[in-house]
């Protein structure tokens, strides 16, 4: 050593916060604290700047005492210093270290009395193997570290040669605690200062490594939606310090919210706190999102207790019938019946019935009427055209865009679990490949499985047992017979002119000159002309067609009144002709003095009973029997029956055996486009037959149905009632009927019955005796 | 030999070739000339030395500080071998002139 260091130095001390300084390495340091100021300024003072920095145990002192600071610090030289206002900028260049022996005084800065440190020097196999490890790990956490510290680390190793002073690199660059880092200034040897070293980097290079491996696995993995979805994260997490809550945190809130205020059943209740668990933990964007949340809201949208109580008063649910639909007798006293049963037993099953008949008469709306005076919601769905058993039973939810059936959807809209639930067109399910519509009706429609009827996409339980359902169809011939097992089945047939006239006066008049905005002077129709409306204008069992009709008259009046004529329309059958034009049904009404051969058959149709003319004539040669007219194979063959009955009773009936030996004949229903079938034409079939091969004609004012046998007998037949008003209202007024049909004759109108004369007849010879004119049976 | 310690600061230097020998420049401006040694080892010059603050006694307080003080030590590495006796120093303007000739 050229130049002596007295051992014993005397120095101002800088106390520094949360840093180590180690010897060779040059620090920019801030002095703000008043002590530190003043020390600097005690260092700026001397001829050769030198300053005592020692760091501080706690940096949270302001004013530290002797100790505050560790013992072992760092002999520095300001090299640069700069003021601005208060505080002073240095820059420390660290030299040797020094070991504190006293503090001299404390005002106005801390000076310290202190001494040299021996230079690290020592060396040794340890040193070396311990040094090399280190140059190892600095190695690895230049790949692994961050992007800032590989570019420096390696540069700054390098310029150094001694090992320790490397380690006071490297410690300054990992991210190590303070009381470490002062451990290491503080070790005499070089040997303890690779240990520590070597230990801190160990420890360093897990982290860095863990991190790493993070990292790398989540970069790998990142796709353009995670991205989005980190972006959101945080976008989320800056509202939340801002005090705002994420839309959908709000929204599982509120579902909670909402969760709690529902009454449930306890299964229910746990599936949803488990979905409402689930979509906390989801992202809004996540796919499932909003099919979870829309689940959760049909969940607790579904009224699983909320119930409408039932309005017993027997009186007032007869009044509200009454007031709605005119007649429907029977119908009525079954929904009469029913609040009996339920005000004498408040468990017994919602009913399921079923409204049958032609359209127009009122199906649908009697629906809405049973509603009303039971005091229920109603609501309605039609199944016409549906074939797919998922649009009642829904999908599972694992399909995109599944949805609950429609059943469920329907008491979600009524929002009380035993709502009038009305089905119409039961009978056009329709049926393919993706399921039967039907097979599912059963289940919903059977009183003891709908207690926990099941829709996939709701796969809970849902107790249907309070719904009323009604069903409705035209006609029964096309619903499955086990479904039909299960319903009650309420006939509405079609309404005499009588009634329809009490229809149209009662309700469908007022509804129309209400629409069309008329008050009842404006526009007065009595009650011939409105027959005559119904008779000539309208062919239906139902009233749609006079809804129209009179619909049709009540605007073409406003028209007029808009237009300034103020004088009220009085109507007679001559002005309707100006208001509907001419008659539109050139309708087969009755005919007046039949040739021999023609017979007036009736027939039932689904929109109401008809009058169908059977005519026959003999063929001048061949022996055949042809029909015509699109008659199907039971209508053909009960063609055929009554031939072979009246040839082989040709003799009891004086026919010429000649006549029929050489003439065809030929049968021929009239309206040949439209197909027919049924076996209940047979009597119609054989008086043809009588009156052609004898030449004789027919009362013009009989018609007839009924089914033969070949020795003669007269069946039974269904639709009586229609047939019997479709003759009615074409102006017979006799009819031929089956005696065994006699009883369905109470179900017609009173007036009708007036109107009519009935024939009940058990045997053919009786037909023929009545209708056709001079025949005679011999016995 | 302590390499170690004493560099709070180091001059810059300027070397150039002369005929027989080096010249090496270095900037040591307010260096006294007593605190200043130069040692030859080989071929390397050590120039050590240490900068007071010459204006203290009358300066009030510091307001700016850009040059450095206290020890500093200079190493130059010469291409040959470096004759002791040779050698010459000469303090100029603030710059120290060392003067050194190549060994026979």
């Amino acid at each position: 050593m050229i130049i002596d260091h007295p051992d014993a130095l005397v120095l101002p001390v800088f106390p520094l916060k949360n840093s180590v300084a180690f010897p060779y390495m040059v620090m920019p340091m801030t002095a703000g604290r008043a002590r530190s100021v003043a020390a600097v300024e005690a260092a700026l003072a001397t001829e050769d700047k030198r300053i005592a920095v020692f760091t501080q145990r706690d940096a949270s002192v302001e004013e530290p005492g002797a100790d505050d600071l560790y013992p072992v610090g760092t002999l520095c030289v300001i090299k640069r210093m700069q003021r601005t206002q208060g505080t002073i900028h240095l820059l420390l260049q660290a030299g040797r270290r020094i070991e504190r022996e006293a503090l001299l005084k404390s005002d106005p800065c801390l000076e310290c009395r202190a001494a040299y440190l021996p230079e690290l020097n020592d060396t040794g196999s340890e040193v070396e193997a311990l040094h090399r490890t280190m140059l190892d790990q600095a190695a690895r956490m230049l790949e692994i570290g961050p992007a800032q510290m590989q570019i420096d680390l390696k540069q700054l190793v390098a310029d150094l040669e001694r090992p320790v002073e490397q380690a006071y690199v490297l410690s300054s660059v990992i991210s190590i605690s303070i009381e470490k880092q002062y451990r290491l200034l503080e070790a005499n040897s070089q040997l303890e200062a690779m240990r520590l070293i070597v230990d801190y980097l160990n420890h360093e290079i897990q982290v860095l490594e863990i991190q790493h491996q993070i990292s790398s696995a989540v970069s790998t993995k990142m796709t353009r939606e995670q991205r989005d979805m980190m972006l959101r994260q945080q976008l989320r997490e800056i509202q939340e310090q801002l005090g705002e809550s994420s839309p959908e945190q709000a929204e599982v809130a509120t579902l909670r919210e909402r969760l709690a205020a529902a009454s449930l059943p306890d299964a229910v209740r746990s599936e949803i706190d488990r979905e409402l668990g689930r979509l906390e933990r989801m992202s809004a964007n996540a796919p499932d999102y909003q099919t979870s949340r829309s689940y959760v809201d049909l969940v607790l949208d579904l009224p699983w207790q909320q119930r409408t109580e039932d309005n017993l008063d027997l009186t007032r649910a007869r009044a509200v019938l009454d007031e709605d639909h005119y007649d429907l007798k029977e119908v009525k006293e079954r929904i009469v019946e029913h609040l009996a049963v339920m005000k004498l037993n408040p468990d017994a099953h919602a009913p399921i019935l079923c409204l049958v008949g032609p359209p127009g008469v009122g199906k649908t709306s009697l629906g809405q009427s049973i509603a009303r005076a039971l005091g229920r919601t109603f609501e309605r769905m039609s199944l016409g055209g549906l074939h797919d058993e998922a649009e009642l039973r829904g999908h599972r939810r694992t399909y995109v865009g599944a949805m609950p059936g429609r059943i469920i959807r329907a008491i979600r809209r009524a929002g009380v679990n035993n709502p009038l639930l009305m089905l119409d067109e039961i009978d056009k399910l329709g049926r393919d490949f993706r399921g039967d519509p039907a097979a599912a009706l059963m289940e919903i429609l059977d009183p003891s499985q709908n207690r926990e009827f099941n829709d996939n996409y709701l796969d809970l339980p849902f107790d249907l047992s309070g719904v009323f359902f009604v069903v409705t169809a035209n006609t029964l011939d096309t619903i499955p017979a086990p479904l039909l097992d299960r319903i009650e089945v309420l006939r509405l047939s079609g309404y005499s002119e009588a009634e329809k006239l009490e229809i149209a006066r009662r309700f469908i008049l007022d509804r129309n000159l209400q629409n069309a905005g008329l008050d009842a002077q404006q526009l007065v129709i009595d009650d011939v002309t409105l027959a005559w409306v119904i008779r000539n204008y309208t062919r239906e069992a139902g009233v749609r067609s006079l809804d129209r009709a009179l619909g049709r008259i009540a605007r073409k009046v406003a028209t007029r009144i808009a237009e300034g004529h103020v004088e009220p329309v009085i109507l007679d059958t001559a002005r309707v002709n100006d208001f509907l034009g001419p008659p539109r049904m050139a309708r087969e009404g009755r005919r007046e003095s039949l040739i021999p051969g023609v017979v007036a058959g009736l027939a039932w149709t689904e929109s109401g009973g008809e009058v169908l003319y059977v005519e026959a004539v003999t063929l001048p040669e061949g022996r055949e029997l042809v029909l015509t007219g699109q008659l199907g194979s039971v209508m053909q063959e009960s063609a055929r029956a009554a031939q072979s009955y009246i040839w082989s009773r040709a003799g009891d009936f004086g026919l010429n055996p000649e006549v029929l030996r050489k003439s065809g004949m030929h049968i021929h229903v009239p309206a040949g486009a439209t197909p027919k079938d049924g076996p209940s034409a047979g009597v119609t079939m054989a008086t043809a037959l009588a009156s052609a091969y004898s030449g004789a004609a027919i009362h013009d004012d009989i018609a007839m149905t009924g089914e033969i046998t070949l020795s003669g007998l007269v069946l039974p037949v269904g639709g009586i009632k229609e047939k019997m008003l479709a003759a009615h209202r074409a102006g017979f007024r006799r009819v031929i009927l089956p005696k065994d049909n006699e009883a369905d004759l109470e179900e017609l109108p009173e007036q009708v019955r007036q109107d009519m004369m009935f024939i009940p007849v058990r045997r053919v010879d009786e037909v023929l005796k009545t209708a056709i004119i001079g025949f005679e049976v011999r016995v | 030999m302590d390499l170690y310690d004493r560099n709070s600061w180091y001059p810059r230097a300027d070397v150039y070739r002369c005929a027989g020998g080096w010249l090496v420049k270095l900037e040591l401006a307010g260096v006294s000339q007593q605190d200043l040694t130069v040692i030859v080892h080989g071929n390397t010059l050590v120039i050590e030395g240490r900068r007071r603050d010459l204006c203290i006694p009358e300066a009030q307080q510091s307001l700016s500080l850009e040059i450095s003080y206290d020890w500093f030590r200079r190493i130059v590495r010469l291409p040959g071998n470096i004759a002791p006796e040779s050698l010459r120093m000469q303090y100029r303007d603030g710059m120290l002139l060392i003067h050194a000739a190549r060994e026979e």
